[in-house]
C-alpha cells in the first residue's frame, strides 16, 4: 500500500511535484535537504573542482577555438552563468539561445546587452514559426503544455551546435530538478543526460512521438528537436555540466548581483513577485502558469517561494498567503493575445484548462505589511511584463 | 570465454524510482520507464529492479513500468516476492530472475517449489550485509513484513554456509553502509566471501569503476551491479564496460560495439 501523499513541512512542495519527491522521518522534502548543502559545503573548494572538471574536458583546444557552448536566455541569471565562464574561468564560449518566439521586450534587452557586455559569438536558433506553432498546438492538446516545443529546443540546440561543431562542453546554470526537488547531491555532480531530458523536460515523450497520423505533423517537422546521437556524444567527448554543482546556485542574489553589476534588465510579472526569472517570455508567467497551475495543483510562484523559503528569506506561512494571492491573479488580456496567436477561438482556452482540471474560482488574498515589504525588496527596472504585448519574434523590429 | 556481468540496478520505493543511500534515505531519480530503457539501450548485460518498499507483494506501479517500458535486456526483480503468482506475474512482463530475500530465509518449502516452477538459475538469493561492532559481517535484513518463521543465520560463516545449501543460482551480495557512496564499497567483503563457488556472487552497494575493476578479477564473482552513477552521468554505462575492458588485467566482460539511437 504506498503510503500517502504529504506536503512537505519546511516548504510548499507537494507530494505530487512532477520531478517526484521523497520525504524523511521530519516530513522533510528531498528538496529542502538536498538545498541543505547550500549552507555546508566548502564552496571553495567546489568552486576549484569546477576548474579540475572544465580543464581536462578542454584540453587540446587551439586559441580561436570555442572551449564550451554556453545557452543562455534574457534573463540576469544568464548574466551570471557568463560571468563564471569568462570572468571565473576564462573561457571562449560559443554562445547559443533557442528562440522562445514569445520574446518580451525586456528579453530582447538583455539578450543585447548581454552579447555587447561581455563580447560573445552569439547564435539564435529559430525554428519555422509555422512549424513551432504546429507544435505547440499538438503539445497542448496532447500534455497539456505550450512549453514542451521551447524545452524540446532548448535541451536540444546547445547539444547539437556542440556535436557539430566539435565542442566538448556544454555549461548550464542549474539541474532543476536537483534544484527543486534534491534528486542528487551537489557532490554526486549530475551532468546533462538524455534520460534527464527525456524525463523531466520532455515529460516522458520524445519527439518522434508527435507525429502521427492525426497531428499533421511530418518527420521533417521535429527535426530541431531531436537529440544528437550517443555516437555524436561519444565521439568528441561532449558532456554537459551544471554550475550550480560548483556555486551555491542563488537565483534571486546572482540575478540581483548582475543588476547591479552589469545593468541587466528585470521587470514585475502579474502572476510572481520574482522580477528575475522567465521574464523574457510573455507567455511563461502568464498562459503558461495558469496551464501548469490547473495541471499541478500549484503555480510558478510556488517554486519561487520554495526557494525564498529554503534560503530563509520568508517564512512558510507568510509565503503560503502570497502563493495564494498570485495564483489568483487572473491574465485575461494575456489569454487573449495567446489564443489570437494560435488561431485558439477565447472559449479554446478555457475548454483545455477544464480538459486538464477544472480551475478554481479564487479571490486573491490581500497581502500583509510583511509580506508586501517582501514583495516589494525585489528590484525593477523595467515596465511590466504583462504577456498582452504582441509577441516579439527576432527583437529587430521584424514580426511574423 | 564465459563473460562476467556489468548490471545495472535500479531501486524503487512505494513505486517510484529512488536513488537509496544505504536502505535508510532516498531522494527521487525520475521515472522507472524510462530509466529502464535508457539502460536497454546501453547494452547492459541485465537490469536488477529491487523494491526495498518492504510490502508483501508486488506494487502495480511498478510492474505498470516495467511493462510499458518493453525493453530487450535480461531483466531481474527483487522485492515483494512472496508466491508462485507473483513470479508468474512478474515472468508474464518479461522478468528473466527472480530475487528473493524473506523466502530465502523461510524453512517451508516455499523455495524449493519455486525452483521447480522456474528453475534455479531464475532465482538469485539476496542478502544486505552490514560490519557489526566487532569488525564482522553479518546479514542485515531489516523488518519485513512477512513472517521469517526461520531462524536468521548471524555470522557471515553461517550465512555463506546457508546460501551455499540454498536453491538459488547466484547470491546477491549487497553492502549496505556502502549503498549510494560510490567508492565505499568494501573491498575486504569479496575475500571474505572466497568460500562461496567460483561466478556466483552479484556485488552491489557503493561500487566505483577502480573496486568494480577488483570485484570482477575475484574468482568468486559473476557480476558486479551499479546503480547511482547510472544515473547521474551521460552514457555512464558503457564508458565503465569501455573503462574495465581497458583494465589491466581487462575485465571479463561482453564487447559492446555500437550504441543504438
Amino acid at each position: 500500500m504506498n503510503q500517502p501523499r504529504p506536503t512537505c513541512t519546511r516548504c510548499l512542495y507537494p507530494a505530487s511535484h512532477p520531478f517526484g519527491l521523497t520525504f524523511d522521518h521530519a516530513g522533510v522534502c528531498s528538496g529542502c535537504r538536498v538545498h541543505e548543502e547550500k549552507t555546508t559545503l566548502d564552496w571553495a573548494a567546489r568552486a576549484a573542482r569546477l576548474r579540475e572538471v572544465v580543464i581536462p574536458a578542454i584540453v587540446g583546444r587551439r586559441r580561436g577555438d570555442y572551449d564550451c557552448v554556453v545557452p543562455v536566455r534574457g534573463s540576469p541569471e544568464s548574466f551570471k552563468v557568463l560571468d563564471i565562464v569568462i570572468n571565473e574561468l576564462g573561457l571562449n564560449p560559443l554562445v547559443v539561445a533557442y528562440n522562445c518566439q514569445f520574446h518580451t521586450a525586456v528579453g530582447i534587452a538583455n539578450l543585447d546587452l548581454l552579447r555587447d557586455l561581455f563580447d560573445v559569438d552569439f547564435r539564435l536558433h529559430t525554428s519555422n514559426p509555422a512549424i513551432y506553432k504546429k507544435l505547440i498546438r499538438e503539445s497542448l492538446a496532447r500534455f497539456g503544455s505550450l512549453r514542451w516545443p521551447f524545452l524540446a529546443g532548448e535541451t536540444q540546440f546547445p547539444v547539437q551546435v556542440a556535436a557539430d561543431k566539435g565542442i566538448p562542453l556544454v555549461i548550464w546554470p542549474v539541474h532543476q530538478p536537483t534544484e527543486q526537488t534534491g534528486s542528487h547531491s551537489y557532490l554526486e555532480e549530475p551532468e546533462m543526460t538524455r534520460r534527464s531530458r527525456h524525463c523531466y523536460d520532455l515529460l516522458g515523450w520524445e519527439p518522434d512521438e508527435l507525429v502521427t497520423t492525426a497531428s499533421l505533423l511530418q518527420p521533417t517537422d521535429i527535426e530541431d528537436l531531436n537529440y544528437p546521437a550517443d555516437a555524436e556524444l561519444l565521439q568528441h567527448g561532449i558532456r554537459g555540466i551544471y554550475l550550480s554543482n560548483y556555486h551555491p546556485w542563488d537565483t534571486r542574489r546572482y540575478s540581483e548581483d548582475m543588476v547591479n553589476k552589469h545593468g541587466a534588465r528585470c521587470a514585475r510579472q502579474p502572476r510572481t513577485f520574482d522580477t528575475y526569472d522567465r521574464i523574457d517570455d510573455a507567455t511563461y508567467m502568464t498562459v503558461h502558469d495558469l496551464i501548469k497551475e490547473t495541471r499541478l495543483g500549484y503555480s510558478r510562484v510556488t517554486d519561487h517561494l520554495c526557494r525564498e523559503i529554503r534560503f530563509g528569506r520568508i517564512s512558510r506561512t507568510d509565503a503560503a498567503v502570497i502563493a495564494a494571492h498570485y495564483s489568483a491573479q487572473p491574465v485575461d488580456d494575456a489569454v487573449a493575445e495567446f489564443s489570437r496567436w494560435l488561431g485558439l477561438a477565447p472559449e479554446g482556452f478555457g475548454w483545455l484548462r477544464h480538459k486538464l482540471a477544472p480551475p478554481p474560482s479564487v479571490t486573491p488574498p490581500p497581502l500583509s505589511t510583511t509580506q508586501q515589504a517582501f514583495v516589494d525588496s525585489y528590484l525593477v527596472n523595467h515596465g511590466l511584463v504583462t504577456g498582452a504585448e504582441p509577441y516579439i519574434l527576432f527583437g529587430k523590429g521584424l514580426s511574423l | 570465454m564465459a563473460f562476467k556481468r556489468l548490471i545495472a540496478a535500479l531501486t524503487v520505493r512505494d513505486g517510484r524510482l529512488v536513488k537509496s543511500y544505504g536502505y535508510s534515505a532516498d531522494r527521487p531519480a525520475g521515472d522507472l520507464r524510462t530509466a529502464l530503457r535508457n539502460l536497454d539501450r546501453w547494452s547492459a548485460d541485465e537490469i536488477l529492479v529491487l523494491d526495498i518498499s518492504r510490502r508483501s507483494g508486488l506494487d502495480p506501479a511498478v510492474l505498470d513500468a516495467i511493462g510499458r517500458a518493453e525493453i530487450s535486456t535480461p531483466l531481474a526483480y527483487g522485492g515483494g516476492i512472496r508466491s508462485r503468482d507473483d513470479l508468474l506475474r512478474l515472468m508474464e512482463l518479461g522478468c528473466d530472475r527472480f530475487a528473493v530475500e524473506s523466502l530465502l530465509f523461510s524453512p517451508a518449502r516455499e523455495l524449493e517449489q519455486l525452483a521447480d516452477l522456474v528453475g534455479r538459475q531464475a532465482l538469485i538469493g539476496s542478502v544486505p550485509l552490514r560490519l557489526g561492532p566487532g569488525g564482522e559481517w553479518a546479514p542485515a535484513l531489516p523488518p519485513s513484513s512477512a513472517p521469517r518463521p526461520g531462524p536468521i543465520p548471524t555470522t557471515l560463516a553461517a550465512t555463506l554456509d546457508f546460501l551455499r545449501h540454498s536453491p538459488v543460482s547466484e547470491y546477491l551480495l549487497i553492502a549496505a553502509d556502502a549503498e549510494g557512496r560510490a567508492g565505499a564499497f568494501p573491498s575486504g567483503l569479496v575475500s571474505a566471501c572466497g568460500a562461496l563457488p567460483e561466478r556466483s556472487v552479484i556485488w552491489f552497494g557503493g561500487l566505483d569503476p577502480s573496486l568494480a575493476a577488483t570485484c570482477l578479477a575475484a574468482p568468486v564473482t559473476a557480476a558486479v551491479a551499479v546503480g547511482h552513477p547510472f544515473l547521474e552521468k551521460e552514457l555512464a554505462l558503457p564508458l565503465l564496460r569501455d573503462a574495465l575492458l581497458r583494465s589491466r588485467p581487462a575485465a571479463p566482460l561482453r564487447r559492446v560495439r555500437t550504441l543504438r539511437r
